[in-house]
């Protein structure tokens, strides 16, 4: 089988294999059984064998059948581009608005997602005003903790 | 009598200052999210739920409320002007909508879907006053042992009705229930699965987990689409159906009425079975067939009354036996729980005021959606031509700021991020993701349950069997389970999987 005739599903319980059989191996870690009930370890060793096992079918079961195939999972063409650029705004989100400060960080990011249908200029401009929008409402108005910089916003 | 006084002092509540307000708000953004393609009311009642953390948990859970019946409402409004349906229970309403729109009717489509919605949205709430307290005050009397087969039986119900493969939702389940145990053990206080992250000591936030499963990855699928907005809309005159489809129109809405609460009672169905049973009841009793697809206004006078009577028969098993019956009562369920209540049958004594209070800004929230809806129809159908290329981001940066609000760091940040892009790929890979958020929720009340109840049987599980309530709830699910291994390729081919998500 080459990767093209490779089937999301088929990865994406494996994945899940792995994982599960991580969190399956770390259960034993805890107690299972005290004196009269079940420890913290009961609940997750049998919680995680069970998946494991229904895993393992589900594995097999990916190999028969319909399903999307790895290479079609993401859309051509535009739908593609969204979806990416918008992951990407998303992290960067995480990594900067904490140094940068949230009205800086999402002026930026609604910039980059409202860029790729408008002009840049209208895109920085309406940006601008969501984000100072946002802010407004969440901190002052919701009294929301915000991300800010060490200016306060 | 009570149950009268408790109404009379409900609608007084709710009546007062702000909660009238967010009801107001809550029915409004609820209209919003029905009508705009891409947002189900899972994905706007996860992703507006930030919003309420400032709030009473009064008018939190009245906002969340009005949210998910005006996402239904709001659903009608573009499937009958646009052929798109705004969310999965508005599917059925275009068959015929459409059609009589495109007779120059669309009118009285919207009208009578206005009227069968509040009728059928009065009814059920109704329904919940008189038959709530009475599952509430039997259900206190449920030990530990009922209360874990009672659990389990709703998430067996859940698993084995929604979604394409049982074993796929199975998985789902219990991944979300491997989520749950993350944290501090409720019994000796071991903290679990931490990886030495101090954020996960308390355990992961259900915000971060609705928001990204459903929120963000609901939007991400619809990135992907390239969503465009509506370009032309119909004219919209005449509001009310003619003089003689009147008592047709109200036959159906009667039927709805009746077959959506009485569905709406029962865990893992969702607002999508009783507006296709409605339907297809409706063109079996019809005396014209052959009418409906062509603009059969009982086609949507039924369903419609069906899919909102639905919302207040789903409300039953969430308030008397805290038991989520759908992702958006899972969502609702969080937000009781982020506000300090646990939803149960001591929700109606220990804060009956803010039961009574919620039903009674729900029959508000009902006018207010008649009122907001037959004048204004045309004016909520232009919210469907804003470009989601637009509204998209400003999405994601509330749900971001929201997210962050909780506690105040960006670990949730991540982690609903982390939910969304999982959500996602688990979506595309035929992974129903309703389970998750719902074991998610109840998890750690089904691990202190069946601890407590292995306490009790000193350690026997066979002392389940002896108990007569958990005997016939164990006989549910193993019923249920093989009833959906059976049938499960059947349910497949009548209602897909889309479904499953509502």
């Amino acid at each position: 089988m080459n990767r093209s005739d490779l089937k999301l599903s088929t990865v994406v319980t494996f994945v899940l294999i792995v994982l599960s059989s991580a969190y399956f191996l770390e259960s034993f870690n805890f107690v299972y059984w005290q004196k009269y009930g079940p420890g913290p370890g009961f609940a997750p060793r049998w919680a995680s064998l069970i998946t494991l096992g229904l895993l393992i079918l589900c594995f097999f079961q990916s190999f028969k059948g319909e399903g999307i195939r790895l290479s079609e999972t993401f859309p051509k063409g535009d739908g593609r581009v969204n979806i990416l650029v918008t992951w990407a705004s998303l992290i960067l989100f995480v990594l900067f608005s904490k140094t940068l400060g949230f009205t800086v960080t999402s002026i930026a990011m609604l910039t980059v997602l409202f860029g790729r249908n408008m002009k840049w200029p209208k895109a920085v401009l309406i940006s601008v005003i969501v984000s100072l929008c946002c802010f407004f409402i969440f901190k002052s108005l919701l009294q929301v903790p915000v991300p800010v910089n060490r200016f306060g916003w | 009598m009570d149950t009268l006084f408790h109404l009379i002092t409900g609608f007084t509540n709710a009546l007062a200052g702000m909660n009238l307000l967010y009801c107001a708000v809550g029915v409004v953004a609820g209209m919003f999210v029905g009508i705009l393609p891409g947002l189900g009311p899972t994905a706007g009642t996860a992703l507006l739920l930030p919003i309420t953390f400032g709030m009473s948990p009064t008018e939190a859970i009245i906002m969340l409320a009005g949210i998910y019946y005006g996402a239904m409402y709001g659903g009608t409004i573009t499937s009958v002007l646009i052929n798109a349906p705004g969310e999965a229970a508005s599917v059925i309403t275009c068959l015929d909508g459409y059609p009589m729109s495109k007779q120059g009717r669309a009118g009285a489509a919207l009208g009578v879907a206005a009227i069968g919605s509040f009728i059928g949205g009065i009814f059920s709430l109704i329904g919940l006053l008189i038959i709530g307290p009475l599952v509430a005050e039997q259900a206190l009397k449920f030990g530990p042992p009922e209360y874990f087969c009672l659990m389990l039986m709703g998430l067996t119900l859940v698993v084995g009705l929604m979604g394409k493969s049982l074993v796929k939702g199975l998985i789902v389940a219990l991944l979300g229930l491997m989520l749950s145990l993350i944290g501090t053990d409720p019994s000796i206080g071991t903290i679990r699965y931490s990886m030495g992250i101090d954020n996960l000591i308390s355990g992961l936030d259900f915000v971060g987990i609705a928001m990204g499963a459903f929120g963000l990855a609901e939007i991400f699928e619809s990135l992907e689409q390239n969503l465009r907005a509506a370009k032309e809309l119909p004219k919209v005159s005449g509001l009310f159906p003619e003089k003689e489809e009147w008592p047709v129109v109200l036959k159906a809405i009667a039927r709805g009425s009746f077959l959506g609460f009485f569905i709406g009672l029962i865990p893992g169905t969702n607002s999508i079975i009783p507006t296709v049973i409605s339907y297809s009841y409706e063109k079996k009793l019809s005396r014209h067939p052959e009418k409906f697809g062509n603009g059969a206004i009982e086609g949507v006078a039924g369903p419609e009354t069906a899919n909102n009577s639905y919302c207040g028969g789903a409300l039953v098993p969430l308030f008397t036996l805290g038991i989520p019956t759908s992702p958006v009562m899972a969502v609702l369920i969080g937000a009781f729980i982020i506000h300090g209540l646990t939803p149960g049958p001591t929700l109606f004594i220990k804060h009956a005021d803010l039961v009574w209070t919620v039903i009674a800004s729900m029959f508000i929230g009902n006018v207010l959606l008649v009122i907001l809806n037959l004048p204004l129809a045309k004016a909520w159908a232009q919210v469907a031509r804003i470009p989601v290329k637009i509204l998209f981001p400003i999405i994601i940066i509330v749900a971001l700021l929201g997210v962050y609000g909780i506690n105040n760091n960006m670990f949730d940040v991540g982690s609903m991020i982390f939910f969304g892009i999982f959500g996602y790929f688990m979506k595309k890979a035929g992974f129903p993701m309703a389970p998750l958020l719902l074991t998610f929720i109840l998890g750690n009340q089904l691990e202190v349950s069946l601890s407590q109840s292995m306490t009790i049987f000193r350690g026997d599980f066979t002392r389940f069997l002896t108990r007569p309530i958990c005997l016939v709830l164990l006989s549910i699910v193993v019923i249920t389970l093989v009833a959906s291994a059976v049938t499960g390729t059947k349910r497949k081919e009548a209602f897909g999987d889309k479904e499953s998500e509502m």
